[in-house]
């Protein structure tokens, strides 16, 4: 006979509440995996459109997210297309972007509004992956045909505008000299973000005819996209080694919805975590008084056959222990069906604040909070027990005896 | 030779504001191999006395010797320790561990001494067939009389071939004829094994079976007696 059996077998006593106990274990890991798994989840998406939008590492004149610009492209980058090829030559480098920065106004000839721009490669649409949806007309292009200046604008702007494909709209702005400029744009595509205050301001033209605009070759930013975005931080780090002089910003320090919805989840997650914990605690902590109250007579009986004190405390963690091992076990399965049917039967979640477009809900299983997870549990449960048996188990002898 | 001297041993409990003296200077001394009846009316202290000689209870003052060696200030750990190896119980109300087998409650003390598992089934088949349960082992306690419960009891108190038995009213849940059988039982075994036992019985009946018999009174051994009728050593 070993301990272990003996343990199990005091499972077995009293079976609905070892049940009860057992399935308030699992329901709480299923909880924390779910919570933790939709955390995840978001955080993974998050991450991914951040670096999609902007890159894994930025390149920037060192002053530009430092200071304000007095003049366009005041603080852009020079040179570069020497830059971009000195990039590419990187095994890790997938792909480069140059961007423009600018705004000014739009006008159809009869009325005008604001818009923010950007002059983009035509890669972008290749190398962002999907990231706006396109309702009429066309992307860029990768081999540039065309004839004469095109843009893409923002669906509520095209009906702002009261313009369609292949309309013609004027772009106006100031260039790097601080002079009036202003250029021709054929609508080649209208676009939605998802993100209405971007929808009724954006254009996007090729880069050269942003440059045109404002008179200047330079560009407002380098979005380097990496092969793998796990080697994230160290090529920012060799970056930051080789080019000393430029501003290298890593794409977390500009993905700012990432963070801040990442600290949001993470205390609010944190707080539903430590509740579930402490629900389990509680569970556990009154199992393990009622069992140990309800076996006094018999803890004196094992003590005066000759039974060590921590032999019997012992025989208690690993009664709490399995139960909450067997607890986490069901938990994970639990939260593993949750994760697969999600998968299978999809579940709408309404749009983020400030998007006009719902997501399918995911909730990641994830192997480390697995472990984490149930090992806390088993932990947790352990203490609880012995916070609940330490005097129980301690009662003299005769007096356990005699306990009626 | 002398298994256990008790030495003036005195025992008090706190009642309210008072203290109520239970046992005061109880001397006493137990033989290896002897059966003692201890009796008396109810209430006069024999549990006491026997906790105190199972080494589970310790007393206000005085000394208990085991073999001649003092064992006042003997810490828990080592009291616990010697009664794993040399001290069996029989309790009135069994005490036996629910969720185990016969099989294993006999087993159990064998455990506690790391006996490999092969010399633990071998112990445990031959008490069991001693004591008559050997067709009970795999039940649970639930499952099985009074009487079955408490041979299987004996089984357990012998199976770590201790030196000394206690024994508190081992019969007072079973009926007569149950009873009889089972002090025999105990009787037997205890002369076949040297067993020193010490047993607490209101059951004058009980007495016949005993080397030697003594008695309570107001916190006193009042007399030692032999036993009124001789052991019956024949009966089974
Ligand atoms: N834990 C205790 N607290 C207070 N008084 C106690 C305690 N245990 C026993 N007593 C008292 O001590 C006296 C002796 O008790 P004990 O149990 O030793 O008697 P006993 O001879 O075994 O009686 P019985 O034959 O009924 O079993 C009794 O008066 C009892 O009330
Ligand atoms: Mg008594």
């Amino acid at each position: 006979m070993k301990w272990f059996l003996l343990a199990w077998s005091n499972l077995g006593r009293n079976r609905r509440r070892t049940l009860a106990t057992l399935l308030l274990t699992a329901i709480g890991v299923t909880g924390i995996m779910a919570t933790s798994g939709f955390a995840l989840f978001t955080y993974d998406s998050l991450r991914e459109f951040a670096m999609r939008d902007k890159g894994h590492v930025i390149l920037t004149h060192p002053a530009f997210y430092q200071t304000q610009e007095d003049y366009p492209l005041h603080f852009g980058l020079d040179n570069a297309d020497s830059l971009e090829q000195a990039l590419r030559q990187d095994r890790r480098v997938r792909n480069t972007l140059a961007t423009v920065e600018f705004s000014g106004l739009i006008t159809n000839g009869d009325k005008s509004t604001i818009f923010v721009g950007e002059g983009v490669e035509p890669e972008l649409f290749q190398v962002r992956g999907p990231s706006m949806r396109l309702d009429a007309g066309r992307l860029f292009g990768v081999t540039h045909s065309d004839t004469g200046a095109q843009a893409l604008i923002g669906r509520s702007l095209a009906n702002n505008l009261k313009v369609s494909v292949g309309e013609g709209l004027t772009l106006m702005s100031t260039t790097v000299d601080g002079a009036l400029n202003a250029i021709d744009v054929t609508v080649r595509g209208i676009v939605s973000t998802g993100v209405p205050e971007l929808d009724s301001r954006l254009v996007m033209t090729r880069i050269t005819d942003a440059q045109r605009l404002l008179n200047s070759d330079r560009i407002t930013r380098l979005g380097v996209y990496l092969n793998d975005s796990a080697q994230a931080d160290a090529f920012y780090s060799s970056l930051k080694e080789q080019y000393p002089h430029l501003g290298i910003t890593a794409w977390h320090e500009r993905a700012f919805f990432y963070t801040s919805v990442r600290n949001l989840y993470n205390r609010i997650f944190g707080v539903m975590g430590l509740v579930i914990l402490a629900m389990v605690g509680f569970a556990v902590f009154n199992t393990a008084s009622m069992s140990v109250m309800e076996r006094t007579r018999e803890i004196g009986a094992l003590a005066a056959m000759g039974t060590r004190r921590g032999e019997i405390l012992r025989l208690f963690l690993m009664e709490a222990g399995l139960i909450g091992l067997l607890g986490s076990l069901v938990g994970l399965v639990l939260s593993g069906l949750l994760s697969l049917g999600l998968m299978v039967f999809e579940v709408q979640m309404p749009p983020p604040p400030g998007q006009t477009e719902g997501y399918p809900l995911q909730v990641y299983w994830s192997a480390e909070m697995a472990l984490v997870s149930s090992a806390i549990v088993v932990v947790l449960a352990v203490l609880a027990s012995g916070v609940a048996t330490f005097r129980g188990v301690r009662k003299p002898i005769v007096e356990a005896l005699n306990y009626a | 030779m002398t298994l256990m001297t008790v030495d003036k041993v005195s025992k008090s409990y706190r009642v309210g504001e008072t203290d109520q003296k239970v046992l005061s200077g109880v001397d006493l001394s137990l033989q290896a191999g002897e059966f003692v009846g201890l009796v008396g009316p109810s209430g006069c202290g024999k549990t006491t006395l026997l906790n105190i000689c199972g080494l589970i209870d310790q007393p206000d003052s005085g000394h208990v010797y085991w073999h001649d060696r003092a064992l006042t200030g003997l810490s828990g750990v080592a009291l616990t320790d010697l009664r794993r190896r040399t001290v069996g119980f029989v309790f009135q109300e069994f005490n036996l561990i629910p969720v185990m087998s016969a099989r294993d409650n006999i087993a159990y003390p064998l455990m506690l001494l790391g006996l490999s598992r092969q010399e633990q089934a071998e112990r445990v088949t031959a008490l069991a067939n001693a004591v008559g349960i050997g067709a009970l082992l795999d039940k649970r306690p639930a499952h099985l009389s009074g009487g079955q419960r408490q041979r299987v009891a004996i089984a357990r108190a012998l199976a770590k071939r201790p030196e000394l038995i206690i024994a508190d009213e081992p019969t007072a849940s079973l009926d007569e004829e149950t009873a009889l059988t089972v002090v025999d039982l105990l009787r037997t075994l205890s002369r076949e094994f040297n067993t020193t036992v010490l047993v607490a019985t209101h059951d004058i009946r009980l007495s016949r079976w005993c080397d030697r018999l003594i008695r309570l009174h107001q916190g006193r051994l009042q007399s030692e007696s032999r036993p009124p009728i001789p052991v019956r050593e024949e009966r089974v």
